[in-house]
């Protein structure tokens, strides 16, 4: 059995509040209507699985759940999870869980869950006297339990999918699924990712080679010393050692003289699968 | 002899001279039956599992059933990077050897060993580092009750600092890395600790971002009072050090008070003039416990073996004591356990060093009459042997 599942990346969901109706309880006609033809068309037709929603999220193995993220979300994700429920056949095939926002944690509760999240880890939050502090953090500390569900639902249900790997895919397909929206940059989601990413520990150079610099000068028409600009805007917030310049300056002379495109990223996995898998670890493809 | 809490749940494992772990899977129903086992058999060590399991004494591991672990912390002086002019490397390959710190043997070039002898200056920092775990991130940050933690000296060159608390007693590896990791403050990564990009004031069109401010918790409040105070006391080293160029510490602290007063509202200079990565150095730099105070893996290993509080390290024959006061604990003197009985030894090398009230040495290629307790400690130190005049 094939287990497809769709889950939200909470900070890209925050930039996206313009998706929301003004009133979150009680969504108008035309969004409910539209919701539920397009739930339809995924069920009974042969289209791969998107979301209703970005807060809704099922799979041809009848697997819904939704978004645990501040309130608003929380109440429309709900409605329409509730509207997806009439589609399935077996009501215990469906994953409904509510998960109260909560900005206060004990210690024990925040390290007995696993986070996907390298930005909730214990030395990046304010702890003191046995508490863990999420503030504006709580819907990623939310989200990393709905995860914990999410696998164990699966875990329990399919045997052959191994769960402890799925956490990196699901945090993928998440953002593959809701990278913001970019006009005429679309057709390279993952360089926008990757222009995102910061604290890059390792392969720079290789990520500045194979995708953003073909990407800034064939894409965009940027001149070698905009390229530089842009480079070391970029590196400035990776860390790490100094990038030469030089290097950058020839690089972007060399793309733009042979027209070259930024790579696919199944392409440079080929040849580089190690770059590939650090940068899936960080989510930045 | 006191056992460890709930010694029923606990595996045991003895040594015997130069093999720390000779046998284990022992298991004890009470503290009678240890004692007895410790009267016949009088182990050179014994060590217990931090671990409570279901089966203590059962083989293969999985077979134990683990309950619950203690979290316990390991510090050495010799990990901690507090080198000391007493010590003395040897040289196994060619015999050569002399005091301080080498990598490798003036003589023939192959590696040394490094052996730390007592320097009261190191004990004292290395208690500060106890203290500012035990004050600072256990009982502060983490709220543990000071009955859950316990300060051991290891018996060797530092301390065991053991917490039995309900709130780790199911935590796993990975959790109990996330706590050592925390503790040490090496893991930090400051793009994680600041948030947006805000004005820097009411009435200024320039723009800072937001970040801890010195009255946070935990790490973002370490690193804002870290900076702070390097920018106060115009710390130009660390300021270099934690990787701003020299031109950049001269703009930082020509604008100190500038910088000081939005670094105290949780505003800071925006990343294009000064890398966040710089922030986050200091705080390394400057964090209570340096870099490799504490080994990450035995510290969140919950099958470890560790030794009994109490009994006497074979290496050094000093005690593993329980620490009840730590300020005025002194290993080299409150640790003493051996007879001071004179016998006969040849010393290779040895620095002056303070043991049981006493002050011994520099020694070099001698013969002599010392104390049991002193003998016994050079000889574990691998720097002396029992000479063939002994007149035991
Ligand atoms: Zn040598």
């Amino acid at each position: 059995m094939e287990v497809f599942y769709e889950v939200p990346f909470l900070a890209v969901l925050e930039k996206r509040k313009d998706l929301l109706p003004e009133n979150p309880s009680n969504p108008p006609e035309s969004v409910l209507k539209a919701a539920s033809t397009h739930l339809r068309s995924i069920l009974y037709g042969k289209s791969r699985p998107k979301p209703v929603h970005p807060s809704v999220f099922f799979t041809e193995a009848n697997l819904v759940a939704f978004s645990p993220s501040s309130f608003l979300w929380e109440r429309f994700a709900r409605h329409y999870a509730l509207l997806a429920v009439p589609a399935f056949e077996r009501r215990e095939e469906i994953l409904l869980r509510h998960y109260p926002p909560s900005e206060v944690l004990s210690l024990k509760e925040f390290l007995s869950v696993q986070r996907p999240f390298p930005e909730l880890k214990l030395y990046h939050l304010e702890v003191s006297g046995g508490k863990v502090y999420l503030g504006r953090r709580a819907p990623l500390f939310q989200a990393s339990l709905l995860y914990r569900d999410i696998l164990r639902w699966i875990s329990e249900r399919v045997r052959n999918i191994v769960v402890s790997g799925s956490l990196d895919d699901l945090r993928e397909t998440a953002q593959r699924v809701l990278a913001p929206p970019s006009g005429r940059k679309r057709g390279y989601p993952h360089i926008q990712r990757l222009l995102n990413v910061t604290g890059l520990p390792d392969g720079r150079k290789r990520v500045l080679f194979y995708w953003l610099i073909p990407y800034w000068v064939t894409v965009e028409g940027k001149t070698p010393e905009e390229v530089l600009e842009l480079a070391n805007e970029w590196i400035s917030r990776q860390g790490g050692a100094k990038i030469y310049s030089s290097w950058i300056l020839s690089e972007a002379e060399n793309v733009r003289s042979k027209g070259i495109k930024p790579w696919s990223v199944r392409k440079v996995e080929q040849i580089d699968p190690e770059l590939v898998k650090l940068l899936r670890g960080m989510g930045a493809l | 002899m006191e056992g460890p809490p709930e010694i029923e749940k606990r595996e045991f494992g003895v040594g015997e001279y130069g093999r720390k772990i000779a046998r284990r899977h022992l298991s004890f129903e009470d503290e009678r039956k240890l004692n007895e086992f410790l009267r016949t058999e009088a182990p050179f060590y014994i060590s217990y599992s931090v671990g409570y399991f279901k089966f203590p004494s059962a083989t293969p591991m999985e077979n134990k059933v683990l309950l619950g672990s203690d979290l316990v912390f390991e510090f050495d002086a010799d990990e901690v990077g507090l080198l000391s002019e007493r010590d003395v490397w040897m040289c196994d390959s060619c015999g050569e050897a002399g005091f301080g710190y080498r990598l490798k043997c003036p003589k023939c070039g192959s590696s040394v060993r490094i052996e730390i002898f007592p320097d009261p200056e190191r004990e004292e920092k290395l208690k500060e580092m106890v203290d500012a775990l035990v004050k600072d991130f256990l009982l502060g940050d983490f709220g543990f009750g000071r009955e859950d933690v316990s300060v051991n000296f290891s018996g060797n060159r530092g301390y065991h600092i053991h917490v039995r608390s309900e709130a780790v007693y199911e935590l796993d590896k990975s959790a109990r890395i996330e706590l050592v990791e925390y503790v040490t403050g090496q893991a930090i990564e400051p793009q994680y600790m600041f948030g947006g990009v805000v004005p820097c004031g009411k009435d200024t069109p320039f723009l800072c971002v937001e970040g801890p401010s010195p009255s946070s918790a935990g790490w973002p409040g370490r690193m804002a009072r870290s900076v702070l105070n390097a920018l106060e006391r115009g710390d130009r080293d660390l300021l270099l050090r934690a990787g701003l160029k020299r031109k950049d510490v001269d703009a930082l602290l020509a604008n100190r008070e500038r910088y000081t007063g939005l670094i105290g509202r949780g505003r800071w200079p925006a990343p294009k003039m000064f890398p966040l990565e710089v922030w986050a150095n200091i705080a390394r730099l400057t964090a209570p416990l340096s870099g490799h105070a504490i080994d990450t893996q035995t510290s969140a290993d919950i099958h470890r073996l560790i030794r009994l509080p109490d009994t006497i390290h074979g290496t050094t024959g000093l005690v593993a004591r329980r620490v009840k006061d730590l300020s005025s604990f002194n290993p080299y003197r409150d640790a003493v356990a051996l007879p001071s009985k004179e016998v006969t030894v040849r010393v290779r090398i040895a620095p002056e060093f303070e043991l049981g009230k006493r002050t011994f040495g520099p020694f070099r290629d001698e013969i002599l009459q010392l104390p049991l307790y002193v003998a016994y400690y050079l000889i574990g130190r691998g720097v002396a042997e029992w000479s063939l005049d002994s007149t035991e």
